[in-house]
C-alpha cells in the first residue's frame, strides 16, 4: 500500500512541477492543464487502496502516506493542497473520532496524540481543502496505532512494629504483607492497575500452608523456631498488556527466646479518693510455649494501695485518702513460661473528694451491657456503682454527719428540730447533711393526721404572672383539710409549725430528685429508715408533686402539667395539675 | 456585615425552636454557668464542669460544630475512660442526679441553657446509672423536655462528659 502511495505522489510531484512552470502569465490555459493532468494521474492508479486524491471542482488534496506510530506519542498530520485561488482552508476529520489540534486552518499541519491502547488500532483521517471559490478537495490517510507497554512494578509494603527494627519480627506473628501499591504506569485504569498478583516465599520455613497466594495482600503468621530465621517472599504482578515485574522481601524472624510477650498497662486517668482505679490491662505472647504468662500489678506508693486481684489482667484498685492531688503510677508486669519479662504503666491522679451538695444515686451494683451484679465490672469502666459517694463510703473512706444508705447522710429531727439519736424514739422531720435540706415525713397510710401518706392533691399554685394555677380543688383527692391541693397544704403545715419550722415549701425537681435512691430494687426508691411510709401505694406509681410547671404539652401559653416524680421507680413526668399525688415538703437547704 | 448578622438572627429560628414557659426567666441563664473559655462551663453551685459539646462534636468559633456520636451505653462509657479535655484528665459520664441538674426544666426542645450549651440534640443522653431492677436497661435523660427514662443498653443515644470540680 505505501509503494502505491508513493507512486501517486511521485506523479503528484511531477504535476506540481509542470504547474509551477505555467502559473501566472498563462491563467486560461492552467486550468485546463490541471484537469488534463487530473484525470491522467487518476487513471493511472485506480484501483490503489491507499489515497483517494480526488478532483471535485478544481482542488487537489494529499493527505501524506499512511503512517505507523507508537501510542502516547504526539504526531504531525501534513498535507498539501491547491485549488482556484492561493488562500486554502485546510480541515482534518477522523474515525474513530480522536482530538485533533489544528492552530493553522490555512496550512495542513496539524497535531494529534496517539492514544492509549493496548492493541493495534487503525484511524483514518481526512484532509479536506477548500478554496476561496468555495470548491473543496479531500484524501484520507491511514495511522495505525501500536501499543507499546511500559512494565508493571511490584511493590510491598509490611507494617512494622513500634520499637522494633524495620523487618525484624516476633516468632508466631500475624504479618499482613501488602502488594497494593503496586503501578503499571500505563494501565487503562488507574483504579486497579494491576492484572494479577502472585506470592511466593522462595526462602526460609514454610509459613504458607492453605493460604491463599493471589490477593494484593499476603496473611500468614511468622515461623516459631528456637533460633533466628529468615523468610523471603516473591511478589509477582501482571499488568494489563501481560506484563510482569517481581519484588521480593525478606523479614527477619526472632527465635522463641528473643520473642517477648506484650504488656499494656491501659488509660491514665483521674479519681477521687475511695472511688475505683480501673486497671484494665492487656498481655499477650505470639508463641504458644511460652504461655502462661503471670501477670501482677503494682503500685508505687509506700503507703499500701489495695489492688483486688494484683495478678489478675482486668482488675481495680481503691483510691486512697488523700489530703492534696496525688500521682500514682500502677505497673502491669508481665512474664511468661521462659522468663521473659515486660512492663507497662498508667499514671492515676487521686484527688481529695471536694464537699458538694449533690446527693449520688444510691447504685453500688455494677451492670454490663445485660447484667447487674456485685463485684468489678472491667469492661464497664467509670459507671455510677465505680464513681462518687456511694462506693466511696462502701470503701469506707468518706465520714458523714448522720447515717443513711450508701452515701446518704440523714439526720432525724423530733417535733421541735432537735436532732434524734435514736430513731426508736420516733422523729418528724429529716436533715439531709450533704444537700442541707430539710424533709417532712410521711405518717402512716392509716394515720389521719395532717402527714398521713394516705392523702393526696392536687397541684395549685397561685401566680400573679398569668401563669396557669390549676384548679382549687378536683374530686379525686383526699386530705384532712378543706381543699386537698399543694397550696392549702403548705400553708396547714406552716401554720402547724412542723418541727419548729414555718418556712415549709414545695420542692423543686432537682431538691426532690436528691433523697431518690436508685440502688433499691424493691419498688420503695429512698432510704426507708428515714422515710418509712412513702410507697406505701395508691397505686403501682407513687407520684408526688414538685414546684416546678412543665412547659412540654402547653396549652397555648398556660402550663397545664406540672412534674412530679414516682418513689416506685424513680422515673419523672409531667402530670396535669388536676392530677391527685403525694406532697413532701421541704425548707431551708444550703 | 449586615448579612452577616441577619444570618446569626436567623439561624437560631430555623434550627431550634426552643419553647419555654411564660413566665421563664431568659436573663438568668447568663449567669447559671461560668464559661471557662475552653469549650467547658462550670456549674458553680454544684461543682460540676460540663463539656459544652456532646461527645463527637467539635468546640470551635463559640459553638459546637460537627455531628454528635451515638453510642451505646458501654462504648459511651469506654470512650469516657480516660478522655482528656481542656488539659484536664477526670472526665466522666455523669450520674442520674447529675445529669437530671443540667436540664433546663422550664424549656423543651431543647430542654437545656443553649447560650452554654448549644447545638444540643433535643434528644436522649446516657447517664453512668444502670437500672438495679432491670439488668437490660440503664436511666437516660431526654433533652427535648428533661424527662428520665431507661433505656436499653444496646441502643445508641447522645453522651456528654462532666468532671467534679476540685
Amino acid at each position: 500500500m505505501s509503494i502505491i502511495r508513493a507512486g501517486i505522489y511521485s506523479a503528484y510531484a511531477m504535476f506540481m512541477n509542470i504547474f509551477r512552470l505555467i502559473n501566472a502569465p498563462m491563467k486560461p490555459v492552467r486550468h485546463f492543464i490541471i484537469l488534463f493532468f487530473g484525470i491522467a494521474i487518476f487513471q493511472g492508479c485506480s484501483g490503489g487502496s491507499g489515497g483517494n486524491n480526488s478532483t471535485i471542482g478544481s482542488v487537489l488534496v494529499n493527505a501524506g502516506a499512511d503512517q505507523s506510530v507508537s501510542e502516547q506519542t504526539e504526531v504531525t498530520l501534513t498535507g498539501q493542497g491547491s485549488g482556484e485561488t492561493d488562500a486554502l482552508t485546510f480541515s482534518w476529520s477522523v474515525a474513530p473520532s480522536l482530538d485533533i489540534t489544528h492552530a493553522d486552518t490555512t496550512v495542513a499541519t496539524a497535531i494529534f496524540t496517539a492514544p492509549i491502547t493496548t492493541e493495534v488500532v487503525s484511524y483514518t483521517f481526512t484532509l479536506t481543502v477548500t478554496d476561496g471559490e468555495g470548491n473543496s478537495g479531500s484524501d484520507t490517510v491511514e495511522y495505525l496505532i501500536n501499543p507499546v507497554n511500559v512494565l508493571p512494578s511490584a511493590y510491598i509494603e509490611v507494617v512494622t512494629i513500634d520499637d522494633f527494627n524495620s523487618n525484624v519480627f516476633p516468632a508466631g506473628y500475624n504479618i499482613v504483607l501488602d502488594g497494593s501499591e503496586s503501578d503499571d504506569p500505563d494501565t487503562a485504569d488507574e483504579s486497579n492497575p494491576i492484572a494479577a498478583y502472585s506470592w511466593q516465599q522462595t526462602a526460609g520455613e514454610s509459613v504458607l500452608d492453605n493460604i491463599s497466594t493471589l490477593g494484593d495482600t499476603l496473611t500468614f503468621n511468622t515461623p516459631i523456631l528456637a533460633d533466628t530465621n529468615t523468610i523471603t517472599f516473591a511478589l509477582t504482578v501482571t499488568d494489563d498488556e501481560g506484563a510482569e515485574d517481581t519484588e521480593t522481601i525478606t523479614l527477619n524472624v526472632q527465635s522463641i527466646q528473643q520473642t517477648l510477650p506484650t504488656a499494656d498497662a491501659g488509660l491514665d486517668h483521674e479519681v477521687f479518693s475511695g472511688e475505683s482505679i480501673v486497671l484494665n490491662g492487656l498481655a499477650n505472647t505470639t508463641v504458644d510455649s511460652s504461655t502462661p504468662l503471670v501477670i501482677n500489678w503494682v503500685s508505687d506508693t509506700l503507703d499500701t494501695v489495695y489492688i483486688d486481684s494484683a495478678s489478675s489482667i482486668q482488675t481495680f484498685a481503691i483510691a486512697p485518702l488523700v489530703t492534696e492531688e496525688l500521682s500514682l503510677t500502677f505497673t502491669l508486669e508481665v512474664e511468661d513460661a521462659i522468663a521473659n519479662h515486660v512492663e507497662d504503666s498508667i499514671t492515676v491522679n487521686v484527688l481529695p473528694l471536694p464537699i458538694q451538695p449533690l446527693n449520688d444515686t444510691g447504685v453500688i451494683l455494677q451492670a454490663t451491657s445485660t447484667t447487674v451484679a456485685e463485684g468489678h465490672q472491667a469492661d464497664y469502666p467509670g459507671q455510677d456503682g465505680q464513681r462518687g459517694q456511694d462506693i466511696i463510703n462502701i470503701n469506707d473512706i468518706s465520714t458523714k454527719a448522720g447515717r443513711g444508705q450508701q452515701g446518704f447522710d440523714f439526720t432525724a429531727l423530733d417535733e421541735i428540730g432537735d436532732e434524734v439519736d435514736d430513731i426508736s424514739q420516733g422523729w418528724r422531720c429529716v436533715r439531709d447533711n450533704i444537700t442541707g435540706l430539710i424533709w417532712e415525713v410521711k405518717t402512716a397510710v392509716t394515720e389521719t393526721d395532717l402527714h398521713s401518706s394516705n392523702h393526696s392533691y392536687n397541684w395549685y399554685q397561685i401566680e400573679d404572672d398569668g401563669e396557669y394555677s390549676g384548679e382549687e380543688s378536683v374530686d379525686e383527692t383526699s386530705c384532712s383539710g378543706t381543699n386537698c391541693n399543694t397550696t392549702e397544704y403548705v400553708e396547714d403545715v406552716n401554720e402547724a409549725g412542723l418541727c419548729n419550722f414555718r418556712d415549709w415549701r414545695l420542692p423543686t425537681h432537682d431538691e426532690l430528685l436528691s433523697i431518690v435512691h436508685y440502688g433499691k430494687d424493691d419498688g420503695q426508691m429512698v432510704d426507708t429508715e428515714y422515710f418509712p411510709n412513702t410507697t406505701e401505694s395508691l397505686g403501682t406509681e407513687v407520684w408526688y408533686w414538685t414546684t416546678e410547671s412543665s412547659a412540654d404539652g402547653m396549652s397555648g401559653t398556660e402550663a397545664h402539667a406540672s412534674w412530679a416524680i414516682d418513689f416506685a421507680s424513680g422515673n419523672d413526668n409531667f402530670l396535669l395539675k388536676s392530677t391527685a399525688a403525694r406532697i413532701r415538703l421541704v425548707r431551708a437547704g444550703r | 456585615m449586615k448579612t452577616l448578622l441577619v444570618l446569626i438572627f436567623l439561624f437560631p429560628c430555623l434550627v431550634a425552636a426552643q419553647t419555654c414557659l411564660s413566665d421563664f426567666d431568659s436573663t438568668a441563664q447568663e449567669t447559671e454557668f461560668t464559661d471557662n473559655g475552653d469549650g467547658t462551663a462550670t456549674d458553680e453551685e454544684l461543682g460540676l464542669i460540663w463539656m459544652r459539646c456532646s461527645i463527637g462534636q467539635t468546640w470551635e468559633n463559640e459553638t459546637c460544630t460537627g455531628d454528635g456520636l451515638e453510642l451505646t451505653w458501654q462504648e459511651a462509657l469506654l470512650v469516657a475512660h480516660g478522655y482528656e479535655f481542656a488539659n484536664t484528665l477526670g472526665w466522666r459520664l455523669p450520674n442520674m442526679k447529675e445529669l437530671a441538674s443540667l436540664t433546663e426544666r422550664s424549656c423543651v426542645r431543647p430542654a437545656i441553657n443553649e447560650l452554654f450549651f448549644p447545638n444540643t440534640y433535643s434528644d436522649d443522653y446516657w447517664t453512668s446509672t444502670p437500672s438495679v431492677v432491670d439488668p437490660q436497661r440503664a436511666w437516660v435523660i431526654a433533652f427535648f423536655n428533661s424527662s428520665n427514662a431507661l433505656k436499653d443498653k444496646n441502643l445508641t443515644v447522645f453522651t456528654r462528659l462532666v468532671r467534679t470540680a476540685d
